[in-house]
């Protein structure tokens, strides 16, 4: 089964990405497609099977969690190009937040550098629900990831870039916001 | 009400973070609007302050904070402590009536191990209601989302120390 949309395996796509990956003020990119359609629906498939487990830190976050393997060379030869990291698989943590979930800043709770890896698995998430991906870097500028399923996050959090999921509020009662998380080391 | 009346007159800004979102107005300590003044002159009296000395033992200054908010619908308050350099007493005045199915309830957290456990206090706001309470480490609450088109609207800040 064909992986990643074809279009992500052009060398021309790849350097580009990279190019906008390493170069930019704010070391991000958002890939929409990311994923062939067949596969893309195979893991959302994956993820409605998964046993959650809800974790509560009042201070912190409220979401459910499970691990996630996802055995993809081309998406891990795709990250490796991009970021100019080895990678030999990426272990991912699967999110799902519904109505009254978040995950906020503390201190007791500071992620160290790395490289995000962010996988959108909501189809059609309204952001006025809230459940947004946000990146801060403390000092007032944000960088919200805008919702969008089958797309594909890197971002770097050089020192002091943390991030941050909006509360879902009521309108997000009876949907299910689905994200897999990964952090390069 | 004439506080509300003059609060009608403030600007609003939206101030969104990861921990909340409301409609906020600068702090009122600097509003050239006659019954903001005397609001805060009766707030800042060495009267009051006496009063709080007296009713929560704690040893305050002539410093005060104030502002106004205003929650809408899907605006939150998240779980927090409310701790910062100085602040010794955190209070509210309620300046409109809200019902259970509005929302906007303020909540307080007991604690376990030093951290917000399970809520043990709902207050829903009711018009003309002061709500004050001290500033620790273990001061957690929040004020539950709104969930109606009801507004939530206060006059809140804090004692210093």
């Amino acid at each position: 089964m064909a992986e990643l949309n074809s279009i992500y395996l052009k060398e021309e796509t790849k350097q580009k990405v990279r190019k906008s990956f390493l170069h930019s003020d704010f070391p991000a990119v958002i890939l929409k497609d990311f994923f062939d359609k067949d596969f893309y629906l195979e893991l959302q498939r994956k993820m409605s099977s998964l046993v959650f487990k809800k974790e509560t830190v009042i201070l912190h976050h409220s979401y459910a969690v499970s691990n996630f393997r996802l055995p993809s060379k081309e998406l891990d030869s795709f990250l490796s190009f991009v970021t100019k990291k080895k990678i030999d698989e990426v272990n991912f943590t699967a999110y799902l937040l519904t109505w009254k979930d978040y995950m906020i800043l503390n201190d007791r709770y500071i992620e160290k550098p790395g490289i995000d890896v962010i996988i959108d698995l909501t189809d059609n998430w309204n952001t006025d629900r809230g459940g947004i991906v946000t990146y801060t870097d403390g000092r007032g500028t944000v960088y919200p990831l805008a919702p969008a399923g089958n797309s594909l996050a890197i971002v770097e959090r050089k020192k002091n870039l943390q991030k941050y999921i909006q509360y879902v509020n009521h309108y997000g009662k009876e949907k299910k916001r689905m994200l897999l998380v990964a952090t390069l080391k | 009400m004439a506080l509300l009346q003059a609060l009608d007159k403030q600007e609003f800004q939206p101030k969104q973070a990861d921990l909340f979102q409301f409609l906020q107005t600068a702090d009122l300590l600097y509003s050239d609007d006659s019954v903001l003044k005397e609001f805060i002159s009766v707030f800042s009296s060495t009267e009051l302050i006496n009063l709080m000395q007296s009713v929560t033992k704690l040893k305050l200054n002539k410093k005060i904070d104030l502002f106004a908010s205003i929650y809408q619908d899907t605006d939150f308050l998240l779980p927090h402590d409310d701790q910062l350099s100085g602040r010794k007493i955190a209070f509210m005045l309620y300046l409109n009536d809200l019902d259970e199915k509005d929302g906007g309830a303020l909540a307080f957290y007991g604690s376990k191990n030093k951290t917000a456990d399970r809520i043990v206090k709902r207050i829903i706001p009711r018009a003309g209601t002061l709500v004050f309470f001290e500033v620790s480490a273990l001061s957690f609450h929040t004020v539950e989302e709104m969930l109606t088109d009801t507004q939530r609207i206060t006059l809140s800040g804090w004692f210093y120390g």
